[in-house]
């Protein structure tokens, strides 16, 4: 081809050649464009150095080809050759930019693909050289690319690994970490989870390695989830971190790394077991946080210091804490590495040498207190043995003292030089010391120490008992080598002991005045006295002992009262023990009874109450000087003691019996009053103030009334005992007004002497002085909050006390007292009441009576008994019900059972057959009477004969019924020319079709279907004026009010039907505006209808004077309230007349000069026994309105 | 007289350009691109010429001189490609 080409540019060049001087300019350079492009297709495909590709050679080649052709065809034209190759230069010269464009499209997608293969060889080699593997996955489990590396991993190439997939490099995971690397991969693509995860496989050979897989997460590719990542073998890295980790665990020691902020970075399980905390809880914490707060500082300071100054290890010590709160000492060995930021530590537990170090230390110093308490010990023994009140001492086998205290030679009157080294025979009778000696040997021979009770003479000269503890002292080798003692005296002791028991020998076998005197005799005993008293307090003042017992010699003696004052035992009373060994005659010079029976000590105590209140004194008296007073005040309380409990038992017992007394006495009155008629009241009184004044002791008793109004008080009731006059009845309130007055204030008047009265109360004073009394005690009788008197007591010989119990159970009495005075004050009131209102009942003229639920009469008024002609006794206990007549039974039934608390009261009528058959009416006002729980128990009844009214009121009711009649009657008549004209429309009807019934039978054309339509309206209307009639016959006829329920519309309408022809005849416009719902009434209809008619009637009569074409007449009906329905009237007439309108309602009142003004008077009559109203108003514009409301209902 | 041939051989030549300005940093990287453009760049010279030649009536200076710078403009243009294959397929680099 390059052949021809190089052929045709050869030719034409020759012709341009040839064609010489004719050829133009311009074709020289067409020529040399041709020849260049040639040279260009030469070189393309001659020279083969440029890297470009086939192609795009190809499409440089075409370039050329086409402007060569271009250039050939324009150098054809402009050498003048030829111009027919115009239309291939047009055509070739269009291609020729197109050309380039392709050019220049093969340059740039020849640049593209060498850079992809550039950055492909690039990326190869880096995946080659790369130590980790990378590999391709997708979400199926295949691996699309993993790179060639991998053989070295897992000694399978990278083609077995694609061809297996994922699967198979799961099998291959080592067990333990199975399922987390599954989980791990399968979250990788199902939540895009990245995946860092280290586990052991197994290669090829079947050895275990560690790998280390990683990838940032699954993406999407043509709708499938591939994960792009490396793993790499960390199998070196791991055995390393093993092997460190090994160490650092199975070290003994407690090693560590810290930070420099001050918390541990790692542990050795050695903490976890010297410390007890886990390895969290001490890695969340700074470490300084388990170190003692005394050695932080320390510690802080050591470590700072450390870090500043470079130092490579340091050792120090402090103490941790351990998690039970326990401190342990540890040693720390640190090195700090800070280019790293950390600190090695290795520590180890001290704290058992620290214990040790601590327990010799604290073992010294313990050696040398001991022996400082050795010391004190010793002296301290010294001073207690020769200190002690016992006798201490030590014997050697032998007998002979060894150790004597100061207590033994004060009991021998020796010095203990004299004492030891000699036994007993040296200081006791030969009996005692060989008594002394067989308890010594007893307790040698016994292991344990022994008691032995032994007498010895006192230095004193007396006989003192002993209590000896003796036991024998060994050596180191358990050898008795001694015996020591201690005695302790107790001979006082064993005189408490004997006196104890006589207490309690007298106590188990006596009681009353013969343990009290037993008491006296034991004290005698006991103490050696010569004289002992057991005495009680008499007298308000407690000034004066009254003795229960006196023993003098043994003997018991009489009992006598003597003054405190001057005597040893006022200073005993009340207070505490008191004694006076000696003399006592001589402190108390003028008791002359002590020097009398020439006393010479004395030892006393008081007796108290079980209050702590003084109640007497026990003592004992002697005629020598008492010896052991403390003994014998002891010995003296002893018996207080016990002889207190039975005086308070005594006391108690004595009570008791009065209180039982008094109650008996109580129950006895109060059984007297509470059924005793009130006309015995006076006389049990006066016997009541007997029996007080005999069991009181006193002189007079008496009773004090109040008047009703309370201004008098008057004496009433009144008694003395035997020789005694009876004190005299006077007017109190006048003549004791201070007494008076604390009556009324409920106040109780208690008098020991009449000196007591206040200044005010002179009169009282001065009558109680004439009286002769000398205590004088009044308590008020209430009752019911209310005084309604006193009760009073007095005494006329001695000095009496008013105590609490005696002032209570007079006001017990007087309360007794004023309930059955008050009671038969009320009995008697009610008495007076109740023949008042009998007589009020009796005497009335009304049947009066009571009546249970079931008309059981249970009383009856005269007038009763004389209307029914029978006895009271014929009619209590009878039923009245059955003189009712059976039609009128219900009613009066319903009426008493309607009866309760909110209406209590009810009236009704009803006929009673009297007993000769004669039939009556009554009428009777019930009231309910209730129970305390409400529930009605009877009914009371007032009644009367209403026979009469009731005829009145029927004879009146007939004249009403016959002019309501009359009226109806006077307004049919005003409506006959109506209904006269409205009839004649049906007849004129009838008599047309009759005719053309005729005319059709006349004319021979027989056509049934005519004559039956003719008939059946001739039967319509004849039918029509049939009703016409009985409308007007209801209206008219005479018949007894009748009330049904019935919807007021209707009655309205039937009303205007009425009058609607005669509205037309005289030129009436009817406006009718009713009420869409019903309205249901319980009336009479044709009574209403004749009240509509008359107001109708009346409306058009107003009108009759107004021109035809205003003649209107409105009827509306409308529900104004929730039970009322009302019907309003409008005319367009005259209207109301005027200063007159209230009185168009009047009978036989009219402004018609025909009227007979009964009209508006027997509608409104009609209304209001309907229970409603009627009214008239002017209309707004002209005329009146006529207003009818009804109440609303269906009875 | 304007020919039709020759406004659509310098349209489609202009928008050669355009394409081949807009993708000159790919084309750039073409070993001794500079030479082949430049002679893309007279060829379209060449273009524009010939239609600037219809402008004037014929047998005009005008026309003529221009008719003559269009024919040149072709040769040179021939002359650089050719010098560019020659270049290129000998394998000489860019800069020597």
């Amino acid at each position: 081809m390059m052949c021809s080409v190089g052929c045709r540019v050869g030719i034409y060049l020759a012709a341009v050649g040839e064609a010489g001087r004719g050829v133009h300019p311009v074709a020289y350079f067409d020529a040399v464009f041709l020849v260049s492009v040639v040279m260009g297709i030469f070189f393309i495909f001659r020279r083969g150095e440029a890297d470009f590709r086939r192609s795009t050679k190809f499409l440089l080649a075409g370039l050329l080809f086409f402007m060569g052709i271009y250039a050939f065809c324009m150098g054809m034209e402009w050498s003048g050759i030829t111009k027919s190759l115009e239309t291939v230069e047009d055509l070739v010269g269009a291609l020729v930019p197109m050309w380039w464009a392709f050019v220049f499209y093969g340059f740039m997608h020849e640049i593209s693909d060498h850079d992809i293969l550039a950055g492909e060889a690039k990326y190869r080699s880096l995946v080659s050289n790369i130590p980790d593997v990378i590999w391709t996955a997708d979400e199926h489990g295949r691996i699309t690319f993993v790179s060639s590396n991998v053989e070295s991993v897992y000694l399978f190439s990278a083609e077995d690994i694609c061809s297996k997939g994922v699967d198979f490099l799961l099998e291959r995971v080592h067990p333990g970490e199975y399922e987390a690397v599954k989980d791990a991969f399968g979250a990788m693509f199902s939540d895009d989870i990245p995946l860092d995860i280290e586990y052991r496989t197994k290669r090829k050979d079947g050895e275990w390695i560690w790998l280390h897989l990683r990838s940032l997460g699954a993406y999407s590719r043509g709708g499938v989830k591939y994960a792009d990542g490396v793993f790499s073998d960390i199998t070196e890295r791991k055995r390393s971190l093993e092997d460190l980790e090994r160490i650092f665990n199975l070290s003994g020691y407690m090693v560590c790394v810290a930070d420099m902020k001050g918390y541990f970075q790692k542990i050795s399980p050695t903490f976890e077991d010297v410390l007890g905390y886990s390895s969290k809880e001490l890695l969340s914490r700074p470490y300084i946080d388990f170190v003692h707060p005394s050695d932080r500082a320390k510690t802080v300071t050591l470590v700072e210091d450390q870090l500043s100054s470079g130092i490579d290890a340091i050792g120090f010590e402090n103490r941790y804490r351990c998690k039970d709160g326990r401190y342990k000492w540890l040693h720390w060995s640190s090195h700090p590495v800070i280019e790293e930021g950390i600190i090695f530590a290795i520590a180890h537990d001290i704290t058992d040498r620290k214990v040790v170090e601590e327990e010799i230390r604290a073992a010294n110093r313990q050696l040398a207190a001991s022996e400082q308490e050795l010391r004190e010990s010793r002296h301290l023994l010294g001073a207690t043995i020769n200190n002690s009140p016992a006798v201490i001492y030590v014997k050697d086998l032998e007998g002979r003292y060894l150790l004597v205290n100061k207590s033994y030679e004060k009991m021998l009157g020796r010095s203990s030089e004299e004492m030891l080294g000699q036994s007993d025979e040296a200081f006791f009778p030969k009996e005692v010391a060989a008594q002394f000696r067989a308890n010594d040997l007893l307790a040698l021979e016994s292991d344990s120490s022994m008691e032995f009770e032994e007498m010895a003479l006192h230095a004193s000269g007396k006989m003192h008992t002993y209590m000896s503890t003796k036991f024998a002292l060994h050596n180191k080798d358990g050898a008795a080598y001694a015996i020591c003692g201690i005695s302790v005296d107790i001979t006082q002791r064993k005189r408490v002991e004997d006196a104890v028991e006589r207490i309690v020998w007298q106590g188990a076998s006596s009681l009353g005045q013969e343990f009290l005197d037993g008491m006296a005799r034991q004290l005698c005993g006991v103490l050696g006295a010569d004289f002992s008293l057991i005495g009680e307090t008499v007298g308000d003042g407690h000034n004066r002992i009254k003795t229960r017992s006196v023993c003098f010699e043994g003997e018991i003696q009489e009992n006598f009262e003597y003054d405190l004052a001057g005597t040893p035992c006022g200073d005993v009373f009340g207070q505490k023990p008191c004694s006076y060994p000696k003399d006592v005659c001589r402190k108390f010079p003028e008791d002359e009874l002590l020097r009398e029976m020439g006393i010479e000590g004395y030892v006393g105590a008081p007796l108290f109450g079980s209050k702590g209140e003084a109640i007497g004194i026990m003592a004992a008296l002697f005629r020598d000087e008492i010896e052991n007073v403390e003994f014998a005040e002891s010995i003296l309380e002893l018996f207080a003691g016990r002889t207190v409990g039975e005086i308070i038992r005594m006391d108690a017992e004595a009570a008791v019996k009065e209180r039982l007394a008094f109650e008996t006495l109580i129950a006895g009155l109060s059984g007297k009053f509470v059924n005793l008629p009130s006309d015995l009241v006076d006389k049990e009184i006066k016997e009541g103030i007997r029996q007080i004044v005999e069991f009181l002791g006193v002189d007079r008793g008496g009773i004090l009334e109040f008047s009703e109004d309370q201004t008098e008080l008057h004496t009433t009731h009144v008694y003395a005992a035997a020789g005694i006059e009876p004190v005299p009845t006077v007017d109190v309130a006048d003549r004791f007004p201070w007494l008076t007055d604390q009556l009324r204030r409920g106040e109780t008047i208690c008098l020991f002497r009449p000196e007591d009265l206040p200044e005010e109360a002179e009169s009282e004073r001065q009558f109680i002085r004439e009286e002769g009394y000398k205590a004088f005690l009044m308590t008020p009788l209430k009752v019911g909050g209310s005084i309604i008197g006193a009760l009073t007591v007095g005494v006329l010989e001695g000095e009496r006390s008013w105590s609490d119990e005696t002032i209570l159970r007079l006001e017990l009495v007087g309360g007794i007292f004023g309930n059955a005075l008050m009671r038969m004050r009320t009995e008697n009131a009610l008495r007076d009441s109740e023949e008042r209102y009998r007589a009020v009942v009796e005497d009335q003229t009304e049947l009066i009576c009571r009546n249970l639920p079931d008309s059981t009469l249970t009383f009856v008024n005269d007038a009763y008994c004389r209307y029914f002609g029978k006895g009271r006794e014929d009619l209590i206990g009878k039923k009245f019900v059955p003189a009712i007549p059976d039609e009128d039974r219900q009613k009066v039934v319903d009426c008493f059972s309607q009866l309760n608390r909110e209406n209590p009261v009810a009236t009704h009528e009803h006929r009673v057959i009297m007993p000769d058959g004669e039939i009556r009416w009554h009428q009777w006002t019930n009231r309910a009477i209730f129970d305390e729980d409400g529930n009605i128990f009877e009914f009371q009844g007032v009644g009367r004969d209403i026979t009469e009214r009731k005829r009145l009121e029927d004879k009146e009711r007939r004249h009403h019924e016959q002019l309501v009649h009359f009226s109806r009657l006077t307004v049919a008549g005003e409506l006959a020319s109506g209904m006269a004209h409205e009839l004649n429309q049906p007849l004129t009807a009838i008599t047309t079709y009759a005719q053309a019934c005729q005319r059709l039978i006349d004319s021979g054309r027989f056509d049934s279907a005519k004559l039956r339509e003719a008939s059946g309206e001739i039967a319509a209307q004849a039918m029509r004026g049939g009703e016409i009639i009985r409308r007007m016959r209801t209206f008219v006829r005479k018949q007894n009010p009748q009330r049904v329920s019935i919807d007021f519309n209707e009655i309205v309408r039937e009303a205007i039907g009425l009058v609607r022809m005669q509205a037309k005849s005289i030129g009436v416009t009817l406006h009718i505006k009713l009420c869409k719902k019903p309205l249901t009434v319980f009336a009479d209809k044709i009574q209403i209808q004749q009240v509509l008619v008359n107001l109708f009637q009346n409306g058009f009569d107003a009108m009759s004077e107004v021109a035809t074409c205003d003649r209107a007449l409105t009827i509306r009906t409308s529900r104004t309230s929730e039970d009322t329905v009302e019907i309003a009237v409008e005319d367009k007439g005259v209207g109301l007349p005027k200063d007159e309108s209230n009185k168009i309602f009047e009978s036989f009142f009219t402004t018609k000069s025909d009227g007979l003004g009964i009209g508006l008077s027997m509608s409104r009559s009609i209304i209001e026994e309907h229970g409603g109203h009627i009214w008239a108003e002017p209309n707004v514009e002209s005329g009146a309105v006529f207003k009818v409301s009804l109440p609303l209902g269906k009875k | 007289m304007i020919y039709e041939n020759e406004i659509i051989m310098l349209v489609l030549g202009l928008g050669v350009l355009v394409l081949a300005l807009s993708n000159r940093d790919h084309l750039k990287r073409v070993p001794l691109f500079k030479v082949l453009f430049t002679g893309f760049c007279i060829l379209i010279v060449s273009w524009i010429v010939t239609v600037l030649e219809d402008l004037f009536p014929e047998d005009t200076l005008g026309n003529s001189s221009l008719n003559f710078l269009e024919h040149l403009c072709y040769a040179a243009s021939g002359l650089l490609v050719a010098l560019w294959c020659w270049l290129v397929f000998r394998g000489v680099k860019e800069g020597e």
